[in-house]
């Protein structure tokens, strides 16, 4: 079934239908939590609850933006509360980009194939980087959304998205590097007034 | 142009988001700067690499999910009872000194929350009292003891369902919103006009009972 009638549906109080946008979008806010909270239990409640920001908020939505660019919105700022509650619990202060500094090497594969090795390098560069960052690489590399998509649901230009998108992947080949994996390249360079 | 200004194009050349011209401008930067050229490699290989990062889900998220959605909502007198219970528990706490923190938002009892007996049994007069019309037909207008913890005074309140019609007579009123409804506040001295406001024609929802009227006494 089409995702707006779905919506619809939702909207009138129908919770198979909400069921099934459930079904549409667990994996991508599931993935986008795990990835902001680098913890599959902080994930799980924290999928949770986007998902029933969504539902209450459900009478709100006009279809003024789509409803997927809705839906990011709203798990755009449940992450943002996530990492604010977050930051409040730490006692120490350290900067933000090295805040995440050690990889979470629980996302490591089963397997040890060369592929498997690259991702898990690629994850705890992911995980190195600030919320900031994170959110668009997240929304960008997984969740496959265009530009202007991510602008919409961040409530940022698509100027910025791509600055910040490029800023980011300069911090996780940053990242690698100095853990010792820079893919043949040596992207620290400093790239200023050339 | 400076190589910064190129790598970002080189990253939206990747995510398929630079223009024709873009496109040629940084081949013809590449070219000729071997870091650059390099640095768009690699990051190729993260882009590439990153498209294979999603996790399976754990099915017991859509199960919690729908479970919490689908809860049956408890009256809405019924949570007040439980504020009452919390605020009677939390005094007898301060009168034993053993508790220093403000009230706040964060004490509102969810619409999940379960009144237990010891609950109902706090509930009894004794602080403030308050009248409360619902529009379920299950309730009738009666006296309760009662205190909004997050309010340090007594207070008049009309709470409706977030995102519903709201009605004439509250559309100045300053409110505040937790857990998916409006905390109208009526000023005291337009108690009165309440009394004769329609109380039926307040919207609630599907389950019922989630929207209404509460005034503290004096």
């Amino acid at each position: 079934m089409q995702e707006n009638k779905l919506v619809l549906r939702a909207q009138k109080g129908d919770n198979d239908a909400f069921s099934e946008l459930v079904s549409l979008y667990e994996k991508k806010i599931y993935n986008l939590a795990l990835r902001m909270t680098r913890d599959r239990e902080d994930a799980l409640d924290l999928s949770q609850e986007i998902f029933i920001r969504i539902y209450k908020s459900l009478p709100l939505f006009k279809a003024q933006s789509t409803f997927s660019t809705w839906v990011y919105s709203i798990a755009s700022n449940a992450c943002i509360d996530f990492t604010r509650r977050e930051s409040k619990r730490k006692t120490h202060s350290i900067d933000e980009e090295e805040y995440f500094e050690i990889p979470d090497l629980k996302y490591s594969p089963e397997n040890s194939a060369e592929n498997s090795e690259l991702r898990e390098q690629i994850v705890g560069a992911i995980d190195s980087l600030s919320p900031e960052h994170r959110e668009v690489i997240v929304l960008r590399e997984l969740n496959g959304l265009s530009y202007d998509e991510i602008a919409d649901a961040l409530d940022i230009s698509p100027g910025t998205v791509k600055s910040r998108i490029c800023r980011a992947r300069e911090k996780m080949c940053s990242f690698l590097s100095k853990h010792g994996n820079n893919f043949g390249g040596n992207p620290s360079k400093n790239t200023k007034g050339r | 142009m400076n190589c910064s200004e190129y790598r970002v194009i080189g990253s939206s050349i990747i995510d398929n988001e630079a223009s024709e011209a873009e496109i040629c401008q940084f081949n013809a930067h590449i070219a000729e700067c071997e870091e650059c050229a390099k640095w768009y490699e690699t990051i190729k290989i993260l882009h590439e690499g990153s498209s294979d990062l999603s996790e399976e889900v754990p099915p017991e998220l859509k199960m919690r999910v729908m479970k919490s959605v689908t809860a049956k909502k408890k009256p809405f007198l019924s949570q007040f009872k439980f504020t009452a219970a919390a605020a009677i528990i939390i005094v007898i706490a301060y009168a034993a000194g053993g508790l220093s923190a403000k009230y706040s938002p964060d004490a509102v009892p969810q619409e999940t929350s379960i009144v237990t007996d010891e609950a109902k049994t706090a509930a009894t007069p004794g602080m403030y009292s308050r009248s409360a019309i619902l529009p379920d037909a299950e309730f009738k207008p009666k006296v309760e003891s009662a205190e909004l913890p997050h309010y340090k005074s007594k207070q008049a309140f009309v709470i409706l369902l977030h995102g519903t019609d709201i009605p004439d007579i509250l559309k100045n009123a300053e409110y505040d919103e937790y857990s998916g409804h409006r905390y109208y506040k009526v000023p005291k001295e337009n108690y009165e006009l309440f009394k004769d406001f329609d109380y039926d024609s307040l919207p609630c929802d599907s389950e019922g009972a989630t929207s209404g009227l509460v005034i503290i006494k004096q």
